[in-house]
């Protein structure tokens, strides 16, 4: 069963869950978990609250199964519940500070290099201070998603998009430049 | 996709990406498992229906079959009789808007029709019998006049009883001459009012109430018009059969002239 599940793309996968088949759900689960994971966290202000966002955009997806229609694809699907979530996520903490570059949370522990770890913690502290549009995009973007899909899931249009991409690099290479000749 | 080239994509995949926690992927999986939907709660929405449907066939076929009616499947043989109703119906509705003379139908031909039925009703018909009736059905069919040659009685014919085809025909063998009387008694009165024959003398002329041209076949004699009483009587007669005639009147005729 997991080999046929293996073999069944994600819309599938979706539907057979919506059907009843967990094991289609595990399949689902393993291949965009880090994936999503990964972007809300990059999106979000601290691990912990990454942990509670990416957990109630699983949970949505389970209970909406039951409603899903493979109009579009599984992954537009499932970034846009998560972008939802996290937009509601910092209109609640929209008093709270974003967690600083020197937070305990980042999760480049293992970098081998002092180095190489500190300008990571700098470019995730540069990137979580970026406005929400433009940190969506360049994260969403660094994790492998088309122009298209971006423009998809935050719901704007492709040249939108690359506005946003363009803002935001030019914005990360000002800061991270900075932090990185301040740490030079 | 990310540019290679560019040194933020490069430190930004530096470091392995934040995988997901081993004790949140416990507590979605378990949710998963317990929310998941059931199996058939995607059913189609017309499968009910669908049920519904099979089971009232169901119930019907159950029904035919201890009624003992032919069933459907019996009347797979049906276009044996379909073709025969096809190929009359079309005659017989031609017949209707044809009012020239009535010519009677062969008599044979139903009877061979109706022979191919009974067979058929009998038993289960092999598919040689079934041909077989078609075959002569289709005979039958092409053995008869034309449509334009069909008259009433071919229609008649079609009616499920024979007394009521009989008392027709008889109907319609003394309408006729029921007609002519009627026609003449007309004539006869207008000869009577006006002294002419009216040859445009319609039914509602029929209203001229008998007892009235009695009384004045009875003035005629009165007024010693005693041959023309006679031939007005006899013109009442006619046009009158069943009505009583009275005695003085009666042995006026009688009476050798």
């Amino acid at each position: 069963m997991g080999l046929l599940h293996r073999l069944r793309g994600d819309e599938s996968l979706m539907e057979l869950y919506a059907g009843g088949d967990v094991g289609a759900f595990n399949e689902l689960y393993s291949r965009h978990k880090d994936r999503l994971f990964g972007f809300i966290y990059h999106s979000s202000s601290d691990r912990t609250a990454a942990e509670d966002l990416a957990q109630e955009t699983w949970s949505a997806v389970i209970r909406q199964a039951d409603s899903y229609r493979p109009t579009a694809r599984f992954t537009t699907y499932l970034y846009t519940i998560a972008r939802r979530k996290l937009i509601d996520q910092h209109r609640r903490s929209a008093t709270r500070p974003v967690a600083d570059a020197d937070s305990d949370e980042t999760p480049a522990a293992t970098g081998s290099e002092p180095d190489t770890h500190l300008e990571v913690a700098q470019l995730r502290a540069a990137i979580k201070a970026l406005p929400a549009d433009q940190r969506e995009a360049f994260v969403l973007r660094e994790e492998g998603f088309s122009l298209t899909d971006i423009a998809a899931i935050s719901d704007a249009g492709v040249e939108t998009v690359k506005s946003r991409l363009r803002y935001a690099r030019q914005t990360l290479r000002q800061q991270f430049s900075g932090g990185h000749r301040q740490h030079a | 996709m990310p540019d290679p080239n560019d040194s933020l994509s490069e430190l930004y995949h530096s470091t392995p990406s934040p995988r997901s926690p081993a004790a949140l992927d416990e507590t979605i999986l378990k949710m998963a498992a317990d929310h998941a939907p059931r199996a058939n709660r995607r059913t189609p929405g017309w499968l009910p229906l669908a049920s519904a449907a099979s089971v009232v066939g169901l119930v019907s076929l159950l029904f035919h079959q201890m009624a003992g009616l032919p069933t459907s499947t019996d009347r797979a043989h049906a276009p044996t009789v379909i073709v025969q109703e096809s190929q009359l119906q079309p005659a017989a509705s031609r017949v209707d808007g044809f009012t020239g003379k009535v010519r009677a139908a062969p008599q044979a031909e139903p009877i061979e029709v109706s022979g191919a039925l009974q067979s058929h009703n009998d038993e289960a018909m092999e598919p040689e019998a079934i041909i077989t009736a078609a075959d002569a059905v289709s005979k039958t069919l092409s053995a008869a006049p034309s449509a334009a040659q069909y008259q009433q009685p071919s229609i008649e014919s079609q009616e499920p009883s024979a007394r009521k085809i009989e008392e027709r025909s008889a109907m319609e063998a003394v309408a006729p001459a029921l007609k002519q009387q009627r026609a003449e008694s007309r004539s006869h009165e207008s000869l009577r009012a006006t002294g002419e024959l009216d040859m445009d003398a319609t039914p509602a002329d029929d209203a001229v109430n008998a007892e009235q041209w009695l009384e004045n076949i009875k003035d005629l004699l009165t007024n010693g018009d005693k041959e023309r009483a006679i031939i007005q009587l006899q013109h009442f007669r006619a046009a009158y059969p069943e009505h009583p005639i009275p005695d003085e009147l009666t042995r006026l005729t009688d009476a050798p002239n």
